[in-house]
Formats: structure tokens, C-alpha cells, sequence
């Protein structure tokens, strides 16, 4: 197989296809008979196997028989099945546009329309540059297969794109992917698989976009999501009557809204905001802080993303002040706080330090800057003070001490820290410490600190 | 809007009441149908251990409760205040989804005290008179009523505990002062660790009687009485605003599901919000339900029965949306939907250890010692100007990071000395409670906000809510009583966390929301009787806490499961035979 350049998946299907085969004859391949052939493909047959399966099993049968045996007249016991014709499925505007709804994100929603729109495949969106796009000739370069080829953008396609991939940003080479390992392949395969997941779809609808999970082990698929930071939380919401059964689905986890790199800072907030979390949680004697921890990171991802837009706060009006014992009352979700207290801070740190931002202050000037924040003893207007301070210290506290899957707590320094043994299961070893302290190395939800996203 | 056929039942919601009502009268062989807004949620689905353990998700991002943007509530603490929404969970977590909030608690699963019953009568008749502004009543039904059907749901739910009652018979080891029991737990008590030890030690010490807090965590495998099986607690600490991935603590997922959804006289819809209650020409029957999915599509649903499941926030709300009863009007003392509200008043004092690891992160939900000396009218409340307690534990639910920061007196909210202090004392801390009651008052009340809506249109809830004079001089008196096992338990330095000030609505307490649709004696001074059927329109049943005229010491779950079992056995075998009030007014 090796001198055929069979691929390594394909190596592996014909020995596992072998193995089967000879678990069912009871005996050698190279003593079976054509009989034993013909019963085999009967048993396949009803269990119903497809055509292509059909025929795959052929294809390992008549290498193992012909090449590697040597054996001849088991020829017609190994032909190839004839395939039906089939008019594909053809989706209309309409459910194309309710599969497009289903996408969870923009950058999903761009991908899957591109992958529509212009007809590539899986592969080759997954593989795109940045360089491939060119807007002026409103093309994109596909070389996979064919080098030089091109497809056309339509112009609506190319704004989505500007938008999420950051076209305008030249520092992003690559479709972002803060895991470049992973591969953005099984990325763009997942966003499939989530959407077309949705039971307002119908198989019929899901063409041939389907990928099969089947033969994922549940954990395989979960990590799958996880690594590709194609988790796309819940199912999307649907109506539905349940009776009879329990309606579970094999292989299916709803997994975390973790970090995908998106960002929501300025350039100069961001440098506002990773030196008041250093601050608030400095990198010390006592070991690593905020800034190690890479909360700044996470904080940026979090306000980009459904909390900063305050998705599952309740934001309608008339906003009022408010007592302490009412809790936040600001209009703006959390994002918009932090980009009017950041004006804020900074307005009034370069009244009073001559012109200099707060990130340009000595720690020193910046711990009595945000002493007079926390207790709202600042010029900051319209601005509720003290609820900025107590959003960025409560989020700085979530950065520093969440799983490391979020983009915080980084290489889980902030667990090491206290000593948290992280997202462990099973402590029923330890029930009687009786006081003594307990060793274990902290295990996130994706595993050891060496995979925490960077 | 779609008219559906009529089913026989239909439940408002499809929590820890839902499931128990659908059990029981699909076993009585009526068709039964859930409206649940929430989603379906399952173990493996939604919350198996590989994704339970996740702080930030779970609690901090709420995805386990809610919905908030959808709906919340406003909150005042007194009637001169301009109520505003609580625009994020803060002080409770309601639940939303399959299960209700029975997946995310803790399991701490207490029988109210038999005098808890009669609060009114009880306290009236040893203490005399009530203060002026209490409205403290009794249920209309007792702890005896009762006693079959808390069994019931400890058996249900495989309660791991130590009986201190068993028939009138005093047993060591257990809770002295608790109502007689006719059965031991059906499973034994958790395993204590370092934290609960001390704590028993310092109580013993002062001559109180430690026993261990009845679990539904589990303490070994169980099989229950459905047949369903639960699996050993593996003490992971992630209960309480979290799901159990381990099959380990009760909830309907564990204990009722498997049996209740292959029934083929159940059904479960999800994703659809009940928006009224309909009534017919006289106002004196129920015709069904309107409701609505997710997708905007409107639906009539008539039924025989209509029974409301939901939070108990959620189950006064749409009383009042539907126009059943009056809505409580504190000026006047007039009406009485939204009446009573009650929570849970706690004060706790911390403990710090200098060379001893309490290791908080092995815990769970209702792994603790309890002592049960100062609640209820377990002692004399002769001049102490409260009535009612609450009882006093050390619990080790858990040691979470983002939340978990307990820093002795003096320590900074940030910065180097905080970050220090967090890191010395956060295996090294524990804390001792007190879970107090809260009695009636006429200024604590619900009502429909007159400004904001939900995201149907409708007035949200208001709420009006402050502690109360007799919450400040029992917090003090529990806080001195805890503080003094706490100092007994052998730390370096304690740090008294008090109830002091207005009630905040941010910080979490605790998910014991009550009244709003209390039970009783009579028409007049409840909206449903002793059976939690409504005294307006007899085809109406409400469960939950929302019945409770008044909260108890102890956590509210297993005596709104025994009022829901009790509630289920009074249709099956009263209401079936003869629809129509069951107790006449």
C-alpha cells in the first residue's frame, strides 16, 4: 500500500476491512473460498450497507486477494456494484437562506455563504489566505487542485468577509485561528455539522454537507468542537413536542463558547485595560498575575463576543441610576461600559498627569488612581464609576480564575496559585485528608496546561 | 392562534413539581401534558462531567439559569423607591429548562419543623401576640399530613441523612428536634471530611447536637423506587449553579425521566412560554392555557386541569397576568396574589486556618454538619423580640476559584495583598452558617411592574423587598451563635459575615424565593387551601414555594415536593371522583 501511496487513512480502512473479513470467514484470507465471499457480501448487504461502503470493502478485498495473495478466480466473487444515479439535492433560495441563519457567528455565516456561493469545498475554504482574496478583481485564488484557479466574490460575500476576518488588518495572514495545529479544515467541517444539526432542518435539506459522527467517541467529538473552537454552545432554540421517548442524541455535547481570538479593544484600550488588570491582580513575588495569566486576552475575547453585547442581560428601558442594592443600571452592556469608562479613565489621567494615559502612569500613580475609581471618587461625568471598577476587577477575577478553554488562566497559573486542582472529577481518595494538604496538578476541561490556547 | 386538542392535564413549567405531577397522575391515567419554556436537558447532553466543571459558563455567564434578557424582575426595597430590573441574576438563580432549578441545586433536603405549620397559631399561643405588620400564618396543613410524602420524595430521591425521629423515639446521632419520621433515609450520611469535624467538635463542646444534612448527593449507589439508578457522589464540587454530570444528585433527570418520558400518556413541549391562564364566562373554571413557542407562534391549549409547575416567582406572575385573584396591594391590605413574599435571611462567620488544609474543592452540594438547637421554636424566644431560626452548618459545597475568596478582616478588594491573601487561605478557610428563616411582613410584597415588559409585551414582576425587624434581631442572634462554633473550631482567626444594611439584591444568597400564592385556612387570607388548589377556580393547582405563607429555617426542596405529592394524592384521590373545591369555603 506504502508503494501505491495509499494515504494513511487508507491504509488503515483496508487492514481494519481486512480484519473484519477474516473475523467472519473464521480462517485466513488466503484459505477462504469463493464462497466465503459471497457470503460476506450478503451479510453486508443486510445490514443494509450503502453502495459506496459496498464497494470500499470491494476494493480491499481485491487488493489483499490479488496483490498481496496473489490469488486469482475470486474475480467476479469481488466485482464492483453498480452504482444508482441520483439527482442530487438541489436546496432553494429560501432553505438556503434558513441554513445560513443557522450559522452561529459571522465568521461561520461568511464561510458557509462562500461555501455556497462560490462552490468550494470544505478544503479549500478551510485553507484560505488572506492573500487569496483579491477585492479589486472581486476573485478568490484557489490553488489546491488546480494552480492559477479562481472563483468570483459577490461583493455582498466580500463585506462579511472584510468584516470578520479583519481584510483591513494586515497582520492576519491566515483565516484566524489561534490554534494553528488544529487546522481551520475541521473548523469549517464543524460549523457544518453544528448547523446542520438544527431540527428545523430537514436531512433532505443537508444535501450531502453532512459529516458523519458516527464512530466519534463522545469525548473524541467533544474535544473535536473544543480544539477547533467550532463549540457553538447550544443547539440553536427550537420548539418542539417530545412523547414517548427521551430524546438523546448519541455523540452530541453542548460545549463551551470558548475563546476564538475575536477581539473587541482598541489597540489603546487594550493597552488601558491589561494595565489596570495588572494592577488589580499584579504578577508579584507571590508569582504570575494578570498579565501572565493573559486575562487582558480573555476580557477582550469576552466583550467581542454575546457577553459583551449583553445577550442574556436584560437591556430594555428607562435606564435610571439606582441604588447599590439595584445593581448595574448603566445603558450600555458590558462592552460599552468598558469603552466609555476606558474614555474616562484616560480623560481624567491626562488632566491630571499631564497629558499621559493611564497605562503610561507608574504602578504606583496607577494604584491611587483606581483606589479614587473603586470608591467612585473620579471626574468621570455621565460614567458610572464605581460599577466600571467593580465590571473590570470582577472580570480581571474570571480571567485570572476560569478554565483555561476561555483563553484565561493561562497554563492555569491563577489555579496553581490557590491551589484549585481544576476541573477534576473524582476526590472520593481524598475524603480523609483531615486537614493535610492534598498534590495534584491542575487538569482543565481540555486537559494539562500545555494546551492552553496562546 | 392554533386550538389544540384538549388534553386531561396540562403542567405550567417542568422542574422538580412538574415531573412529580406528571408521574403521578400519568399513573392515574390521565393525559398529561408539560409546557416548559426552558429547553430539553439531559446528563450526557447538557452537563456531563467532561463540561459541568466550568465556572465561568455555568455561574458566571448564567447559561444555567433564566434566560434574563427574556424576562426578570424589577426590585425596590421599599414602596418610595422606583423599582428598576435586575438586568443580571444577583441574590437568585431561578432555573429555566427541563428539571427547573432542581439540576443546579445543591440537594440540602430538609422536612420543615411540625410547628414551621403553624407558625401563627404556635408562636400566638406561647409568645402572644404577633407584631404589628407580621403576617405570619398557618399552612392548613400539618407535619403529620405531610409525613407520607416527604418519605416519599426521600425515597425518590435516595436521601442520604440520620434519622434523629424515628415514630417518637429519639435516636442519637440525628436531628433531635425534627418531626417523627416513619422510615430511617434510605441511604446513610455523606462522608464528612476535616471542615465538618471540626465543626461537630466545637458544637459538642457547647452542649449542641451535631448530625449530618440530609443529601441528595448521593452516599452510595441507589436504585429508587421507579427504578431508576443513581451513582455514588464522587465529591467533585460542582453542585450548587451547576448540573451533575455523575448521575449522583437527585433531579428529575436522575429520578423520575427515564420512567416519565416513555409513558405514552406524557408529553413534553419545549421551548413554549404558557402566557394566561384561561378562564371561562364565570371566571370560576379554567378553560386551558394559551402559550407560545419560540418562534412567536401563538396556540390554545384547553385542558380539565390546569396546574402551574414553575418557579415560584414565575407562578404568581402569571396568576396576576391571567387575572386570577387579586393582586396584593400593601396600602391597603388588600388582595392577595403576591402576598407574604419571603426569602431566606443568612449570616455566616468564616474560619481561617493556619496549618490545617480544609480543601474545600472536595465537597458537595449537602456534604455537611448541621445543628438544629436555634431554629423554628426549637428554643425559648422569651424576650428576644424575633420568632422562627434557622439552623446553623457547616457545608463544604465546594471551593471555586472565580468565586470562592474567603480573606480574613482588613484584606484589600484587589491588588497584592489581596492576591496574597487569596492564595494563603483559600485551601485553608472554611465557614459556619445560618440559614434563617423569614417571617411575613405586609411591606414585602410582588406585584406587576408598571414600566417594563417582557419580551412578549407583558408587565414584569415587581418586587418590594427588605429585611424586616424580626430578620435583624434573629440574624444577630444567629450570627452570635455561630460565631461561637466557629471560634471552637480550632482556626487561627474567624471573620463575621452579618446581615447588615438593606437587602442587596447582587450578591448571591440564596434561590429560596417564597409566598406570592400562599396557602391556608381560608379564602380570605390565602389563594389556594390546604390541597394547593385555588380557591377562585377549583381546576387550578399551584406548587412551589410560591404556597408557603411564610419561610422556614431550612431549605425549601423537600417540603415543596412533599406539598406537591400531597397535592397529587388529594386530585387522585378526592378531585378525580369529584371535580370541585375540595375544602369549601
Amino acid at each position: 500500500m506504502t508503494i501505491r501511496r495509499f494515504g494513511e487513512h487508507t491504509q488503515r480502512d483496508h487492514v481494519r476491512q481486512v480484519r473484519e473479513v477474516t473475523a467472519f470467514f473464521g480462517l485466513p484470507p488466503d484459505r477462504a473460498e469463493p464462497e466465503d465471499l459471497r457470503r460476506y457480501r450478503l451479510h453486508m448487504a443486510s445490514l443494509g450497507a450503502s453502495y459506496s461502503r459496498m464497494n470500499q470493502v470491494c476494493t480491499a478485498l481485491r487488493l489483499v486477494f490479488r496483490v498481496t495473495l496473489s490469488r486469482t478466480g475470486l474475480r467476479d466473487r469481488m466485482a464492483r456494484i453498480p452504482t444508482p444515479d441520483r439527482l442530487p439535492v438541489v436546496l432553494d433560495t429560501q432553505e438556503m437562506a434558513l441554513l445560513l441563519a443557522h450559522a452561529q457567528s459571522l465568521k461561520d455565516r461568511a464561510a458557509l455563504s462562500i461555501a455556497y456561493g462560490c462552490g468550494l469545498r470544505v478544503s479549500e475554504i478551510a485553507n484560505l489566505k488572506v492573500a487569496d482574496i483579491d477585492g479589486a478583481r472581486m476573485l478568490i485564488r484557489v490553488e489546491q487542485d488546480i494552480p492559477g484557479q479562481s472563483v468570483g466574490l459577490a461583493e455582498r460575500r466580500m463585506g462579511a468577509f472584510r468584516f470578520e476576518f479583519g481584510i483591513a488588518n494586515p497582520s492576519l495572514t491566515h483565516l484566524p485561528s489561534h490554534d494553528p495545529d488544529a487546522g481551520t479544515r475541521r473548523q469549517t467541517r464543524n460549523v457544518f455539522w453544528n448547523d446542520l444539526r438544527s431540527p428545523r432542518i430537514s436531512p433532505e435539506m443537508t444535501g450531502g454537507l453532512t459529516m458523519d459522527s458516527r464512530g466519534h467517541k463522545r469525548r473524541d467529538v467533544l474535544f473535536g468542537l473544543l480544539v477547533t473552537g467550532a463549540g457553538l454552545g447550544a443547539l440553536p432554540l427550537s420548539a418542539r413536542t417530545i412523547s414517548g421517548t427521551i430524546p438523546w442524541t448519541a455523540g452530541w455535547t453542548a460545549t463551551p463558547y470558548r475563546f476564538d481570538g475575536a477581539r473587541f479593544f482598541t489597540a489603546a484600550e487594550r493597552r488601558c485595560i491589561e494595565a489596570m488588570v495588572e494592577r488589580l491582580i499584579p504578577s508579584d513575588e507571590r508569582g504570575p498575575g494578570a498579565r501572565d495569566a493573559n486575562v487582558i486576552g480573555f476580557i477582550d475575547n469576552q466583550l467581542a463576543g454575546f457577553y459583551g453585547r449583553g445577550e442574556r442581560w436584560y437591556m430594555a428601558g428607562p435606564f435610571g441610576e439606582g441604588t447599590t442594592e439595584q445593581g448595574y443600571q448603566y445603558h450600555q452592556p458590558p462592552a460599552g461600559l468598558y469603552r466609555a469608562g476606558i474614555a474616562a479613565l484616560d480623560r481624567v489621567c491626562a488632566a491630571e498627569f499631564g497629558g499621559r494615559s493611564f497605562a503610561d502612569l507608574s504602578a504606583g500613580q496607577q494604584d491611587a488612581v483606581l483606589a479614587r475609581l473603586e470608591k467612585g471618587d473620579l471626574a468621570f461625568g455621565d460614567v458610572p464609576a464605581r460599577a466600571f471598577f467593580a465590571l473590570v476587577l470582577e472580570n480581571a477575577i474570571e480571567g485570572f480564575f476560569c478554565d483555561p478553554v476561555y483563553g484565561g488562566n493561562r497554563d492555569m497559573v491563577g489555579w496553581r496559585l490557590v491551589g484549585f486542582p481544576g476541573a477534576r472529577y473524582d476526590y472520593r481518595d481524598f475524603l480523609n485528608h483531615d486537614g493535610a494538604p492534598i498534590a495534584l496538578e491542575p487538569v482543565g476541561l481540555m486537559g494539562g496546561p500545555a494546551w492552553s490556547p496562546r | 392562534m392554533k386550538k389544540l386538542p384538549a388534553v386531561d392535564v396540562v403542567l405550567v413549567g417542568f422542574g422538580w413539581t412538574g415531573a412529580i405531577m406528571a408521574q403521578e397522575l400519568t399513573e392515574a391515567g390521565l393525559q398529561v401534558l408539560a409546557i416548559e419554556r426552558g429547553d430539553w436537558r439531559d446528563t450526557p447532553t447538557h452537563f456531563p462531567t467532561t463540561t459541568a466543571p466550568d465556572e465561568l459558563r455555568w455561574y458566571w455567564r448564567k447559561e444555567m439559569f433564566q434566560n434574563n434578557s427574556r424576562e426578570t424582575l424589577t426590585f425596590r426595597n421599599n414602596r418610595g423607591q422606583t423599582a428598576l430590573p435586575m438586568r443580571r441574576w444577583g441574590s437568585f438563580l431561578p432555573g429555566e429548562g427541563v428539571g427547573g432549578g432542581g439540576v443546579h441545586w445543591n440537594g440540602q433536603t430538609w422536612r420543615f419543623l411540625p410547628s414551621d405549620f403553624v407558625a401563627a397559631s404556635h408562636n400566638t399561643e406561647r409568645y402572644g401576640s404577633l407584631p404589628e405588620g407580621m403576617t405570619v400564618q398557618d399552612y392548613g396543613v400539618t407535619y403529620d399530613e405531610l409525613e407520607p410524602h416527604f418519605d416519599r420524595f426521600e425515597k425518590l430521591c435516595g436521601i442520604g441523612g440520620k434519622a434523629g425521629n424515628l415514630g417518637g423515639t429519639i435516636v442519637a446521632g440525628g436531628n433531635p428536634f425534627e418531626g417523627p419520621r416513619s422510615a430511617e433515609y434510605p441511604n446513610p450520611p455523606m462522608h464528612m471530611t476535616f471542615s465538618q469535624n471540626q465543626f461537630a467538635r466545637s458544637a459538642r463542646e457547647l452542649g449542641l447536637n451535631p448530625f449530618p444534612g440530609p443529601s441528595a448527593n448521593m452516599s452510595r449507589a441507589y436504585t429508587n423506587p421507579l427504578g431508576v439508578q443513581l451513582a455514588p457522589c464522587s465529591y467533585c464540587g460542582f453542585c450548587e449553579k451547576y448540573g451533575c454530570g455523575n448521575y449522583s444528585k437527585a433531579s428529575a433527570q436522575t429520578t423520575i425521566l427515564p420512567v416519565l418520558m416513555r409513558k405514552p400518556n406524557f408529553t413534553l413541549k419545549v421551548q413554549n412560554e404558557v402566557l394566561s391562564i384561561q378562564k371561562d364566562s364565570t371566571g370560576r373554571r379554567a378553560t386551558g392555557v394559551i402559550h407560545v413557542d419560540i418562534d412567536g407562534n401563538e396556540y390554545e391549549q384547553p385542558a380539565d386541569l390546569v396546574i402551574l409547575c414553575a418557579y415560584q416567582l414565575s407562578n404568581t406572575r402569571l396568576m396576576m397576568l391571567s387575572g386570577i385573584g387579586e393582586i396584593y396591594n400593601p396600602a391597603t391590605g388588600e388582595g392577595l396574589v403576591g402576598k407574604n413574599y419571603c426569602y431566606q435571611v443568612m449570616t455566616s462567620a468564616q474560619v481561617f486556618y493556619d496549618d490545617k488544609y480544609t480543601n474545600g474543592f472536595v465537597g458537595a452540594g449537602a456534604l455537611g454538619m448541621c445543628v438544629d438547637e436555634y431554629n423554628g421554636d426549637n428554643f425559648d424566644h422569651s424576650g428576644l423580640g424575633f420568632i422562627g431560626g434557622g439552623y446553623l452548618a457547616n457545608w463544604t459545597t465546594n471551593a471555586r476559584p472565580i468565586e470562592t475568596h474567603r480573606t480574613p478582616e482588613g484584606t484589600p478588594n484587589w491588588g497584592s495583598a489581596w492576591k496574597k491573601a487569596v492564595a494563603d487561605n483559600f485551601l485553608k478557610s472554611t465557614s459556619v452558617g445560618a440559614h434563617g428563616a423569614s417571617m411575613a411582613y405586609a411591606t414585602n410584597a410582588l406585584d406587576l411592574d408598571p414600566t417594563y415588559k417582557d419580551v412578549y409585551g407583558r408587565p414584569l414582576m415587581r418586587m418590594t423587598y427588605d429585611f424586616t425587624p424580626n430578620d435583624r434581631a434573629m440574624a444577630a442572634f444567629m450570627t452570635e451563635r455561630v460565631t461561637a462554633i466557629a471560634k471552637g473550631m480550632g482556626g487561627r482567626e474567624i471573620k463575621i459575615e452579618d446581615r447588615s444594611g438593606p437587602y442587596d439584591s447582587m450578591p448571591y444568597q440564596t434561590t429560596h424565593n417564597t409566598g406570592g400564592t400562599i396557602m391556608g385556612t381560608t379564602p380570605a387570607n390565602s389563594v389556594v387551601n390546604r390541597y394547593l388548589q385555588s380557591w377562585d377556580v377549583p381546576n387550578l393547582f399551584v406548587m412551589g414555594a410560591g404556597v408557603f405563607p411564610q419561610n422556614a429555617g431550612y431549605n425549601p426542596t423537600g417540603t415543596v415536593a412533599a406539598l406537591a405529592y400531597w397535592a397529587a394524592d388529594a386530585i387522585r384521590t378526592q378531585y378525580l371522583r369529584a371535580p370541585g373545591p375540595l375544602v369549601q369555603s
